[in-house]
């Protein structure tokens, strides 16, 4: 999905990848702000916004802000939006995880495992983290860290992947200090 | 009525267009290099559940419906929800984890494999692909494979099931299967009543896949119990798994209700959690209290199931019950300190 | 990856060489013993398009691509004093692992190396890309310095799908005639990093055939500096 449109931006005014400008507080959406560390470039089309230092299916940290009840945390192609897993306002933190362990499971068609679910400083207020353990569509092993919020009925997540091999060690720890430096209203 | 200006306009486009497949492609040759492709993926698939004892107990349950023809099989076992066995006909035998779970027995497991087994000596998987080859005019074989083999979660349960339905067995051969698969079963000393269970048992989906079971089933049905069932080597094997593989039910969307209610029939802990987990995640009309009654049995039973407390807890906190979550949240820490989620209990263990 | 390829196609796009080889800065090959070369399994995969537009893989011409490829490879490092060692990667997790993360870079690279307005700021018109220290696993199994690897995904019309190609032709609708798109890397085993690369788009090679294999991997290896 997020390689096609990709492509189908070439030639829209205002489409390119954007360097984030390192130690300058960003918008990222819903009230929420974080600062860039150096070396990584945005890309935002539509539902679609995250984060690059390594390129698209290298690592990325995904942001979803301001997800409503009933409502899925990305589109995945060949499945209808019926049968998208989708948000709900009564979910805990457990369930958060669960939902996204298995939205991704079938964005991949690979089984995606979530575990080490804790309380995490999220601006001004304690949201979640926990890790992932997943893989591409080809079977490339990834790892996963994930922080969110939920108010207001709610959610705010940030999904950062990367493939297990060199990428997610290498990438980390600028995604901790990111993940660190959020601040909300 | 065609016209002939326009047919030989079709045939200069056709030949300019890209080559065509070769020819001299023989079936049952192309056939088995798909197999052999798609087995050296399942083996190195990370889907592959890699359990010496269990690898173990598969092969020799197969073994003994297969009897003298098992040197040709080799069994793989790969995560995946839902109830499925498929024999490729090259004579891998692939288990979905989900079917393990939905058996109660050994007994049942052996009636199921040597119903596949019957399937890969008749040929049926053979002719099943070469079907496909020959009414849509392409081999889609690692995509059938694929999502027989449980290599990837490849949709929603009711997406797999329809894909299936479509590389379904007819009628005749599923009632050969049958008739082979009960006697392999009886020769290898299994309870003949099993095979009725797991048809009675089996879900809506897998039925439509499958047809043709109801005569089986109605005739051994009332017959008196003889054969082992190996209920206890079967529970003893997959123990260390079962908790995953209900996760992974659970996780799986669509109606887990349904299922966990004839699981925790038996009685086990687990089932039982697994039952209010399926009715705290449905959470419709009524769905709180039959979520607590389950929890709560689940921690009555012999080998209760301590995961039971966080779901008491977490359906108490979602009901604003604070107290009642607190209880359940300090009861959860105390029976499993080493839980994985225990930095997060002990937060709304924490809040005011 | 068949939607990139699809676009390219039907975009105009600059630079639509059917080979455009990059080098990574300062590159010289260096040897600290044999003139070596693994060569990864190629990670090619050959379908059929159908008429109902779906990707059907197919293992038997995957093979004899993977055959043809393996041959050609070797035939002509062999002609430039270069041995190749043909690895199994399959056989193994960690490599097939290594192989898959060379695929993702190479999809990365494609994207952000090859198209100006989705270029990576910090890495720019540079090809800088690795697969980490990991692969230290290839130069200790096989003793080399470099490995080369080959991605190669394509797919060809079946019968029903070409009768459909023309009559569109007829009615002026584009139908996809299937397509290929590949791309080789040459990793610098002591490091890690990708030194070469260079990916094709070409829609007349033929996998299955020898000489179009020939032709194929020929166009692959444009600029390979060894």
């Amino acid at each position: 999905m997020k390689r096609l449109s990709l492509i189908l931006c070439l030639g829209l005014a205002g489409c390119a990848m954007q360097e984030m400008q390192a130690g300058r507080e960003t918008r990222i959406g819903n009230g929420i702000y974080v600062t860039p560390e150096p070396g990584f470039a945005e890309i935002e089309l539509a539902t679609i916004h995250y984060w690059t230092r390594n390129g698209t299916g290298l690592d990325e940290i995904d942001f979803y802000t301001g997800i409503k009840n009933g409502e899925p945390l990305f589109s995945i192609s060949g499945l209808a939006k019926k049968d998208l897993p989708v948000f709900q306002s009564r979910m805990t933190p457990n369930d958060v995880e669960e939902l996204v362990s298995r939205a991704l499971t079938a964005k991949y068609k690979q089984s995606a495992r979530a575990g080490a679910l804790r309380p995490c400083p999220f601006g001004s207020t304690t949201g979640f983290c926990f890790d992932l353990t997943l893989a591409n569509e080809e079977g490339l092993e990834m790892r996963g860290r994930a922080i969110a919020r939920l108010q207001n009925g709610t959610l705010d997540i940030f999904i950062f992947t990367a493939p297990a091999e060199y990428y997610f060690a290498e990438v980390a720890p600028a995604v901790d200090r990111i993940f660190a430096s959020i601040t909300s209203n | 009525m065609r016209r002939p200006a326009l047919s030989a306009a079709l045939f200069l486009f056709a030949a300019a267009a890209r080559a065509e497949p070769p020819q001299g492609d023989s079936d049952e040759a192309g056939i088995a290099m798909q197999m052999t492709r798609v087995e050296d993926d399942i083996k190195t698939s990370r889907a592959l559940v890699r359990d010496d004892a269990l690898e173990r107990y598969l092969h020799g349950v197969t073994c003994s419906v297969a009897g003298v023809s098992c040197g040709e099989l080799r069994v793989y076992l790969v995560e995946m929800p839902g109830e499925n066995v498929i024999a490729l006909p090259n004579g891998a035998l692939v288990i979905w984890s989900g079917t393990l779970l939905r058996m109660d027995n050994e007994a049942q497991l052996a009636q199921l494999l040597a119903h596949e087994i019957a399937h890969y000596w008749h040929k049926d998987t053979l002719r099943q692909y070469q079907r496909r080859l020959d009414t849509s005019g392409l081999v889609a074989l690692l995509g059938v494979a694929a999502s027989g083999v449980g290599m990837g979660f490849m949709g929603t349960p009711a997406s797999m099931a329809a894909l299936d339905a479509r590389y379904a067995h007819s009628l005749s051969e599923e009632k050969d299967a049958d008739r082979t698969g009960l006697e392999l079963a009886a020769a290898a000393g299994y309870d003949p009543a099993a095979a009725a269970a797991i048809w009675r048992n089996a879900e809506t989906d897998y039925l439509r896949l499958h047809p043709g079971h109801e005569a089986a089933s109605a005739i051994k049905e009332n017959a008196a119990p003889s054969g082992r069932t190996g209920a206890e080597s079967y529970h003893a094997v997959t123990a260390g798994w079962q908790s995953r593989w209900v996760d992974d039910e659970l996780r799986n969307g669509g109606d887990s209700v349904s299922l966990f209610t004839r699981l925790a029939v038996s009685g086990r802990g687990l089932f039982r959690y697994g039952l209010g987990e399926a009715y705290r995640k449905r959470a419709k009309p009524g769905d709180a209290d039959m979520a607590r009654q389950a929890f709560r049995a689940a921690l009555a039973s012999p080998d209760a199931e301590p995961q039971a407390w966080r779901g008491l807890g977490l359906l108490a906190m979602q009901e604003g019950d604070k107290k009642a979550a607190r209880a359940a949240f300090a009861q959860y820490r105390a029976v499993l300190p080493l839980a994985d989620d225990r930095a997060m209990i002990d937060y709304y263990l924490a809040q005011p | 990856m068949r939607f990139i390829a699809l676009f390219l196609l039907y975009l105009p796009l600059c630079a639509c060489d059917a080979a455009s080889p990059r080098l990574a800065d300062s590159t010289t090959i260096s040897w600290s013993g044999d003139r070596r070369v693994v060569l990864a399994t190629p990670d090619i995969e050959l379908s059929e398009l159908t008429a109902g537009g779906v990707n059907a893989p197919r293992a038997d011409w995957t093979e004899e691509a993977i055959t043809l490829t393996r041959k050609d490879i070797a035939d002509t490092l062999a002609a430039r004093g270069v041995s190749v060692v043909e690895a199994d990667t399959v056989a193994d997790a960690r490599e097939s692992q290594l192989v898959k993360l060379n695929s993702a870079v190479g999809q990365a690279i494609l994207l952000h190396l090859y198209y100006s307005p989705i270029k990576l700021p910090q890495k720019g018109d540079a090809l800088d890309w690795t697969l980490g220290p990991g692969v230290k696993t290839l130069r200790d199994h096989y003793r080399s310095d470099y490995a080369l690897f080959i991605h190669v995904r394509d797919s060809y019309s079946s019968i029903g799908r070409q009768a459909l190609m023309g009559v569109s032709a007829l009615l002026l609708i584009p139908v996809p005639g299937g397509f290929q798109s590949g791309f080789a890397s040459l990793v610098d085993l002591r490091t890690g990093h990708i030194v070469w690369f260079n990916r094709v788009l070409s829609v007349n090679g033929d996998l299955r055939n020898a000489d179009d294999a020939r032709d194929t991997v020929g166009e692959l290896l444009q600029g390979l500096p060894l």
